[in-house]
């Protein structure tokens, strides 16, 4: 991965420059090529894929305007998706769905109310299996919530990560860590002994797991 | 890495379960030392616990490895991003007819108000100009300004800007500001919505109905006039006293401010709302005294007023419905949002 962006950082730089020599369609370029994963960090954090689609085309207006202020040298994909987060962060927090964010022994949380009208998709997605980690993502705290989804939806390494949301490595170690225990915790309480069963450590289940 | 200096040579140390459950993401991530994943795996094959917590650990790290695969897709989003950055980059006033801009603050709010064709005569009002708005609305007097009569307000040339509470400059700046800016339409599904920015609405329609007066002198334009109700003349005091180029209302949250802000977030938002709601509903009553050709407008027009200010992002929708007997119509408007 890390090899992949190299070479496509200086790919980035160049339409950045591009575009502000007024060039639209190295914008257009970059927009294709990211929005699935400033959509994707939206949607982990949001968890509504409406909502979703809605703020990645905020956050590009809101890059479109502010490109000015890129600091060339930078990576186009670090900043972008620092403010992805912070936008999927904000809404999170001052979004009124706040209102129907089931609480954790809410007991309508497994047995969900009906979907939306008029959005099949919507149903199809609320199928308990794919549902499930969104399901406990949304429970945890938004602190930890965004660098889940820079980890494990973005695949970003730790470092990555600390570039992204600005601290140290360590402090990203940290935080991953913690955000990991709530999810862990969440999970469980969300699934219970389910979470395990079936499962043992065993050697060859470790040696599966060596890389 | 140094070697586990803890252990007997060619043995691995032993690991309390402590020690295991600190490194269980490393090992179910297999990031761990193959020197320490040897002891914490000599740990787990006798210690029943710390075994079930890796399971649990295991589980939890297989659910969110594989989640991304569950994301629904995201479509291309261009063709959304590029009709909002023309809404944005076009004048408001393009959005068509009479624009006719409502913002309301209280939560499920159904106000019904009375509006003749002479609205503007002090004859309508029945008491002091100032509760009319609030009343005729169904505001909140304590978050709505009082509102000056439009007769009064045109009195003097500067009136009307005062109506609005903001001076010529002011109402410059804002325009120009970041803050408006950043108060974007939002689209919302289904509905039939107009892209409207109910602040920016309400004052370029205001500019387009009055202009600037005649005799607009930005160094002589006297103040506006002290506003007594609480939030609004809060909000619009730093306006007052800014003689800056920047932030005539900004109520601003920069980043290096944000947490202290955040924390004062709901009066914020309260004024911010209060200005804007204030601004759309003269634009309202502006638009039925000039406009009575215009009226009825009974096309159900239903907004997202969405208040974007650097993180804080509320809607607001309103349905509005116009019914027409005689002289009189009766104007429903349903706010249905969080109330800020």
């Amino acid at each position: 991965m890390n090899g992949e962006r190299t070479v496509t950082t200086d790919d980035d730089s160049r339409l950045v420059a591009r575009f502000l020599q007024g060039d639209a369609s190295a914008f257009d370029a970059l927009f294709l090529k990211y929005q699935d994963y400033v959509y994707n960090i939206l949607y982990g954090i949001i968890g509504s894929a409406e909502e979703a689609r809605d703020l990645t085309q905020d956050v590009f207006l809101q890059v479109y305007k502010s490109l000015g202020g890129f600091r060339q040298g930078a990576r186009f994909a670090t900043w972008l998706y620092r403010i992805a987060v912070n936008r999927g962060v904000d809404a999170a927090r001052g979004s009124r769905r706040w209102r129907f964010l089931p609480l954790l022994d809410d007991p309508t949380v497994l047995g969900r109310a009906a979907p939306p009208e008029g959005e099949p998709e919507y149903a199809f997605e609320r199928s308990m299996e794919k549902e499930a980690v969104q399901t406990v993502l949304m429970r945890c705290p938004v602190a930890g919530r965004d660098i889940l989804v820079l980890r494990y939806y973005q695949g970003l390494s730790v470092e990555e990560i600390a570039e992204t949301v600005g601290c140290t490595v360590a402090a990203a170690k940290v935080r991953l860590h913690r955000a990991r225990q709530t999810f862990k915790e969440n999970y469980i309480a969300t699934y219970g002994v389910d979470a395990s069963e079936g499962r043992q450590i065993g050697t060859a289940d470790a040696a599966k797991h060596t890389r | 890495m140094p070697r586990n200096t803890r252990g007997n040579a060619g043995m691995p140390a032993a690991l309390t379960c402590a020690d295991v459950r600190a490194r269980e993401w490393d090992f179910v991530e297999g990031t761990l030392p193959i020197s320490e994943r040897a002891a914490v795996q000599t740990h787990l094959d006798t210690c029943e616990s710390c075994r079930k917590a890796m399971t649990l650990c295991r589980s939890a790290e297989d659910a969110l490895l594989s989640a991304s695969a569950h994301i629904p897709a995201a479509g291309d989003l261009r063709a959304g991003f590029y009709a909002r950055l023309a809404a944005q980059q076009r004048p408001a006033r393009r959005y068509g007819r009479p624009m006719i801009a409502f913002s309301a603050l209280a939560a499920g709010v159904l106000a019904v108000a009375l509006i003749r064709p002479a609205f503007h005569t002090n004859a309508v009002s029945p008491g002091p100009p100032g509760e009319t708005a609030g009343r005729s609305f169904g505001f909140s007097p304590s978050v709505l300004a009082p509102t000056p009569s439009l007769d009064e307000a045109a009195a003097t040339p500067h009136a009307f800007n005062h109506a609005f509470g903001l001076t010529e400059a002011q109402l410059d700046r804002l325009l120009a500001s970041e803050d408006v800016k950043a108060i974007t339409p939002r689209q919302h599904r289904k509905t039939f919505h107009r892209p409207v920015s109910a602040a920016v609405v309400a004052m370029v329609d205001r500019r387009a109905m009055f202009g600037r007066p005649a005799d607009y002198n930005r160094s002589k334009e006297p103040a506006a006039p002290a506003l007594k109700s609480a939030n609004r003349a809060d909000a619009l005091d730093s306006a007052k006293r800014d003689t800056g180029p920047a932030k005539p209302i900004t109520l601003a949250m920069g980043k290096e401010t944000f947490a202290k802000d955040r924390a004062a977030g709901p009066d914020l938002r309260t004024e911010k709302t209060a200005l804007i709601a204030s601004l759309a509903d003269r634009a309202l009553k502006a638009q039925f005294q000039d406009n009575a050709s215009a009226m009825p407008m009974d096309d159900g027009v239903s907004f997202d007023v969405v208040d974007q200010v650097r993180g804080f992002s509320n809607t607001t929708r309103i349905a509005s419905d116009v019914e027409v007997q005689g002289e009189d119509r009766t104007v429903h408007i349903e706010a249905d949002g969080n109330g800020y």
